[in-house]
C-alpha cells in the first residue's frame, strides 16, 4: 500500500511538473507578439512600458532560460502580476479559489449519491418501468446544457417559489448552482453505475453470495455494491475536472464568487498572466483529486493495491 | 464403500425429483432445456449428474437451490428436500435452506470468490447470519474448517484475497466455504474442472473424505467420466435435456443400457488401457533423419519490477534449458500443468515472445532474432492453433473470408483460386464449403475448431503447434478433432507440437511426449515409454493423478496438499544445473529434482 502510494505521488508530482512547461509555453504559442497582444486593449501603453514587461517576463530571453526563471518565481510562490492592476497572481486565485472548491466538490458529492442510487436501482429493476423512467433521466441530464438548467432553476426555485437566493455566498446559496453543476454529472455517474451493476450481478461470485443464503440487502450491498463501484470511482476523477471546468459556467450564472468568474474575466481581457496562474492551479487541484480517488480506488479494490508487486 | 441404510423403515430420500422440466418460455413454446429429470439423493451418497455441454446438468443443480436465472422456468412432479417442496419457495423460506442445508461450490474458483472481500470476511457471513455467531467466534470456526480441508497457515490466508491464493487453494476455500454451518447436501458443480490433474485428485479425495467425516450427500455435475468412475456411487446420464439412464456406477460403467451412455464411454480417452478406441499410433512414422524444428538450450525469463526503471527483484523462470527436435510427419506432446511454461515456450518458439537465450532452428535456419519481414516468412511455415476457437475467430467476418485471408496475405493465390483453395481446405476438414458464407457464432464448439484447423492449414505449414486444441471441446467432439489432426497428418505429411494438460490426448495423438515442469523438461521419450514407464517422480505423479474411467479400480488417494513450487525466484537465484540422462535410444530423464529440495526444505 505504501509502495503504491509513493508511486502515485511521483506520477503526481510528474504531472505538475509537466503542466508547467505548458503553460510556460504558453506565451510563445500564441500568435504574434504576446507583449503587443497584452497591451492591445490598454490604450497608450508607452514602449518603455512594453519593453519593462517584456524584460519582466523573460520574453527577451531563449526559452529554456525563460522557462526556468518561470520556474523559479513558481517555487517562491510568485505567479507573476495581473497585467491590469498589477496584483499579484497567486493571491488573487487562492482568495476565490476555496469557493469553487466548495461548489465542485459539493457538486461531487451531490451527482455520486444521486448517480449510485440511481443506477444501482435501474439495473437491479433491470427491464421494469422503473429501470425505463430512470435511464430516461439520465438522458435528460446529459442532454440538458447547464447554464439552461441553471437559469431555470434560478427562475422556479430562486424568483417564483423564492425558496433560495439567486446570489450570494453561504450554503444557502450553494443549492441551486451545486444542483446544477451536479445534474449532467449525476446522470453520467447513474449510466456508468447501472452498466457496471449489470456486469457485477451476471458475475459467478454473485451466484455464491446468493447460494449462501444471506439477507438481499447483505448481498447487495456488501459483494454487489462494493465490487460494482470500483470503476465508477475511477472514473469520478475525470467527473472532477469536468465540473471544475463546467463551475466556470455556473458561476458566472450565479454570480458566485469564485474561480471561474475570474477566469472568464482574464481570457476575455487576455490577462495572459492571470490565465496562466488560473490553469496551473486548476491542474494542482485536479491531480490532487485523482490522488485521493486513488486511494479510495485502492481501498476498494484488493488487486489494485497490490499491482506492481504480485 | 456403499452406504447404509438406517433400520427404521424406508425414509424418504434427502433429495427427491421426479418429473423435473426446467425451460426458458417463449410466448408459443415452452423451450425445455431439462426434461422429464427424476433421481434422488441420500445422506452420505455421491450422486453424479453426468453430460457433455449443453446437457442441463448445471441447471438441475440450480433448481435445488432456487438460482435459475431469472427468464428460467421448473416445474415437476416432485421436487422435494425432506418434505419441503422446493419449488414455489419464498425469499424467505430459501434463507432458511441455501447455505445451511444445502450448499453448493462452483467450476471456476477464481470467479466464484469476492475479488475485492477477504477470504475471511467471505466464510464467516454465512456463521454470523445463520448461527448468529459474532465475528470472533465465527472466525475461530472458519480456521477450524479451513483446517479441516487442509489449508495450511489458515490464520493468515484468512487475512489474504483470493487472486492471492494458487487454483487448488481457492477451490479449498470454495469447499470450506459451502462447509461452515455443516449443510446436509453439497451440490458441488464440475469442481475440478477447473484445476490441474494433481489438485483434482487432492480435491476429489477431500471430497470422499468430508462426506464419511460430515454425514453428508453430495450431488456432483461433471462431464468427466474419469471422475464419476472415481467418486460416484449413483450416476444419473443426461443428453441435450434428457435424461438418458441412472443406475449405481457399477452398473454404468459395466453395463450401459442407452445408446448415448455407450457412446460416452467408448469416447473415454482410456490412459494406458488396451482398450484405447484409437490405440496407439502406429499409422505414421516420422522421418528420422533433418528434423523440422530444433530447439536447444531455449530460456525465457520475465523480470517482476516494482516500478518503472527499478531494479527487477524477483524473476520467472518461465522457460529454463529446453532441448528437443521434433521431426517431420511427427507429433510430440507438450505436458505439463498450468504454469509449467508450455505455452510460453510455443510462443517462444515463434518468435512471439523474444527468448532470453538458447536457438530455434526451423528447417535447419536459425529463427531467433530475425526481423519481422523475415519472420514472415517462417510464419507461413509454422502456424497455430489455440484452445478457444471462439474467440480466436473474429465474430464479425464470415468464416470463409478468415480462412481466405492468411492465403491471400502471403500471396499463395488469387482471385477465383482463393475461394477454391478455401473450398478443398472446408472438406479436408471435414465441413460443408456452402458454410464458408456463415459467420463464427453460426457453429458448434467443434466445428469452430475446425475452422481453426482449416486456417492454420491455409498457408501449407509444415510444423502446427496446437495450445490445448481439444481441451475445451466435450469428449466425443474431442475425439472427432484428434481423428481429423491424424488424418491431416497421414495425408500431408505435417508435424505437430501438441500442448496440452490431458495424459489421455496425448496417448491418442503423439509419437512422442515431452513433460514439463517449473520451466524444464523433465522426461522426453517415446509415448509408450513414457506413459508405461515413467520415471521421474513428477510423471510418475501426473499419470497417478489422472482419473480413470472405471469405477473397479479406485485409487489409493494419498493426501498431499503441497502445491507445486514456484517459478518465481530473487533476481539474483542461478537455476542449479539440471542434466537429463538417457534411459533408453529414445527415452530421456532428468536427474532429481533439485528445484522440489530446493523450495520443499
Amino acid at each position: 500500500m505504501q509502495s503504491f502510494l509513493l508511486r502515485r505521488f511521483g506520477v503526481a508530482l510528474l504531472t505538475v511538473w509537466v503542466t508547467t512547461i505548458a503553460v510556460a509555453l504558453l506565451t510563445r504559442l500564441v500568435p504574434g507578439d504576446p507583449i503587443e497582444i497584452m497591451f492591445a486593449q490598454s490604450a497608450g501603453a508607452t514602449r518603455e512600458q512594453m519593453l519593462a514587461m517584456q524584460a519582466r517576463l523573460g520574453l527577451d530571453r531563449n526559452v529554456v532560460a525563460q522557462y526556468f526563471l518561470y520556474l523559479g518565481n513558481l517555487l517562491q510562490g510568485d505567479f507573476g502580476r495581473t497585467i491590469q492592476g498589477g496584483q499579484p497572481v497567486l493571491p488573487l486565485i487562492m482568495q476565490r479559489l476555496p469557493n469553487t472548491l466548495w461548489l465542485a466538490s459539493t457538486a461531487l458529492v451531490i451527482a455520486s449519491i444521486a448517480g449510485v442510487t440511481l443506477g444501482f436501482f435501474a439495473a437491479y429493476k433491470k427491464g421494469t418501468w422503473v429501470e425505463h423512467v430512470l435511464m430516461t433521466s439520465t438522458v435528460m441530464g446529459i442532454s440538458i446544457p447547464p447554464f439552461w438548467l441553471g437559469l431555470i432553476l434560478l427562475m422556479v426555485f430562486g424568483m417564483q417559489l423564492g425558496w433560495f437566493p439567486v446570489a450570494g455566498a453561504g450554503w444557502h446559496a450553494l443549492v441551486l448552482p451545486a444542483v446544477t453543476l451536479a445534474a449532467t454529472n449525476a446522470a453520467i455517474i447513474g449510466r456508468l453505475t447501472r452498466s457496471s451493476m449489470l456486469e457485477v450481478f451476471e458475475q459467478e461470485f454473485m451466484r455464491t453470495a446468493w447460494s449462501k443464503g444471506l439477507p438481499k440487502t447483505t448481498v447487495l450491498s456488501r459483494h454487489a455494491l462494493r465490487a460494482g463501484l470500483v470503476p465508477v470511482v475511477s472514473a469520478m476523477g475525470v467527473q472532477f475536472a469536468y465540473m471544475m471546468g463546467g463551475a466556470i459556467v455556473v458561476e458566472y450564472i450565479f454570480s458566485w464568487n469564485g474561480m471561474g468568474t475570474l477566469a472568464v474575466d482574464a481570457i476575455l481581457r487576455r490577462d495572459y498572466p492571470l490565465i496562466q496562474g488560473f490553469i496551473l492551479v486548476f491542474s494542482v487541484v485536479v491531480v490532487c483529486i485523482s490522488l485521493l480517488l486513488d486511494v479510495i480506488y485502492a481501498a476498494l479494490d484488493p488487486r489494485i493495491r497490490q499491482g506492481g508487486d504480485s | 464403500m456403499k452406504h447404509q441404510f438406517s433400520t427404521s423403515g424406508i425414509k424418504a430420500p434427502m433429495i427427491s425429483c421426479s418429473g423435473l422440466h426446467i425451460g426458458f418460455p417463449t410466448e408459443h413454446t415452452a423451450n425445455n432445456v431439462v426434461r422429464d429429470l427424476s433421481f434422488t439423493i441420500d445422506r452420505k451418497e455421491i450422486v453424479s449428474i453426468v453430460g457433455e455441454s449443453g446437457s442441463g446438468k448445471s441447471l438441475t443443480s440450480l433448481a435445488l437451490l432456487g438460482l435459475l436465472p431469472q427468464q428460467a422456468r421448473a416445474s415437476a412432479d416432485c421436487l422435494r428436500f425432506h418434505d419441503r417442496d422446493l419449488l414455489g419457495q419464498s425469499y424467505r423460506d430459501w434463507q432458511g435452506i441455501r447455505g445451511k442445508r444445502i450448499s453448493m461450490i462452483f467450476q471456476e474458483p477464481m470467479t466464484s470468490l469476492n475479488p475485492v472481500l477477504t477470504i475471511g470476511r467471505q466464510m464467516v457471513e454465512a456463521l454470523e447470519w445463520h448461527e448468529g455467531l459474532n465475528r470472533k467466534d465465527a472466525t475461530r470456526k472458519v480456521l477450524d474448517i479451513l483446517d479441516q480441508v487442509r489449508i495450511p497457515a489458515a490464520s493468515k490466508r484468512i487475512k489474504q484475497y483470493p487472486h492471492e491464493l494458487s487454483g487448488g487453494m481457492r477451490q479449498r476455500v470454495m469447499i470450506a466455504q459451502a462447509l461452515t454451518c455443516g449443510p446436509e447436501l453439497l451440490i458441488a458443480d464440475e469442481p475440478t474442472t477447473a484445476l490441474d490433474v494433481t489438485v483434482q485428485s487432492q480435491i476429489l479425495g477431500l471430497l470422499e473424505q468430508l462426506r464419511a467425516d460430515l454425514d453428508m450427500g453430495i450431488l456432483l455435475i461433471t462431464h468427466d467420466m474419469g471422475v464419476v468412475a472415481e467418486t460416484a456411487d449413483k450416476v444419473v446420464v443426461m443428453n441435450a435435456g434428457d435424461h438418458v439412464e441412472t443406475g449405481t456406477v457399477e452398473q454404468i460403467f459395466a453395463h450401459p443400457e442407452n445408446a448415448y451412455t455407450k457412446r460416452l464411454l467408448a469416447s473415454v480417452p482410456r490412459l494406458g488401457s488396451g482398450v484405447v478406441p484409437n490405440s496407439a499410433r502406429p499409422e505414421t512414422s516420422p522421418q528420422k533423419d533433418a528434423p523440422l524444428l530444433e530447439v536447444e538450450h531455449l530460456q525465457v525469463r520475465f523480470d517482476q519490477r516494482a516500478g518503472w526503471g527499478r531494479k527487477a527483484r524477483r524473476r520467472v523462470h518461465a522457460v529454463e534449458d529446453v532441448s528437443f527436435r521434433l521431426g517431420r510427419g511427427e507429433t510430440l506432446a507438450l505436458v505439463g500443468e498450468s504454469g509449467s511454461g508450455k505455452s510460453t515456450l510455443a510462443r517462444a518458439i515463434l518468435s512471439l515472445i523474444k527468448p532470453d537465450g538458447g536457438t530455434v532452428r526451423l528447417k535447419g535456419r536459425d529463427i531467433t532474432g530475425l526481423n519481422a519481414r523475415l519472420m514472415l516468412k517462417h510464419r507461413r511455415v509454422a502456424q497455430m492453433i489455440f484452445q478457444d476457437p471462439y474467440a480466436t475467430l473474429d465474430p464479425r467476418m464470415r468464416v470463409g473470408d478468415q480462412v481466405a485471408e492468411p492465403i491471400v496475405l502471403h500471396g499463395l493465390a488469387r482471385g477465383k483460386a482463393v475461394a477454391r483453395r478455401v473450398q478443398e481446405l472446408f472438406e479436408l476438414v471435414g465441413l460443408d464449403p456452402a458454410w464458408a458464407r456463415r459467420h463464427p457464432h453460426e457453429f458448434s464448439g467443434g466445428q469452430r475448431q475446425r475452422i481453426c484447423i482449416a486456417r492454420a492449414l491455409a498457408v501449407e505449414p509444415e510444423l502446427i503447434i496446437a495450445d490445448e486444441a481439444v481441451s475445451a471441446l466435450d469428449v466425443t467432439v474431442q475425439a472427432v478433432i484428434l481423428d481429423l489432426l491424424k488424418d491431416i497428418q497421414q495425408k500431408t505429411g505435417i508435424s505437430y507440437l501438441f500442448i496440452t494438460h490431458d495424459l489421455a490426448v496425448v496417448e491418442q495423438i503423439s509419437h512422442r511426449v515431452a513433460v514439463m515442469y517449473l520451466g524444464r523438461l523433465v522426461e522426453l521419450g517415446s509415448t509408450q515409454s513414457v506413459l508405461r514407464s515413467p520415471s521421474h517422480r513428477y510423471t510418475r505423479s501426473l499419470l497417478q493423478a489422472v482419473p480413470v474411467a472405471d469405477p473397479t479400480r479406485r485409487p489409493q488417494r494419498v493426501q498431499d496438499t503441497s502445491d507445486i513450487p514456484s517459478p518465481i525466484h530473487d533476481a539474483d537465484w542461478q537455476p542449479p544445473a539440471w542434466p537429463m540422462r538417457q534411459l533408453q535410444p529414445d527415452h530421456w530423464v532428468a536427474e532429481g529434482d533439485p528445484l522440489h529440495e530446493v523450495v520443499g526444505s
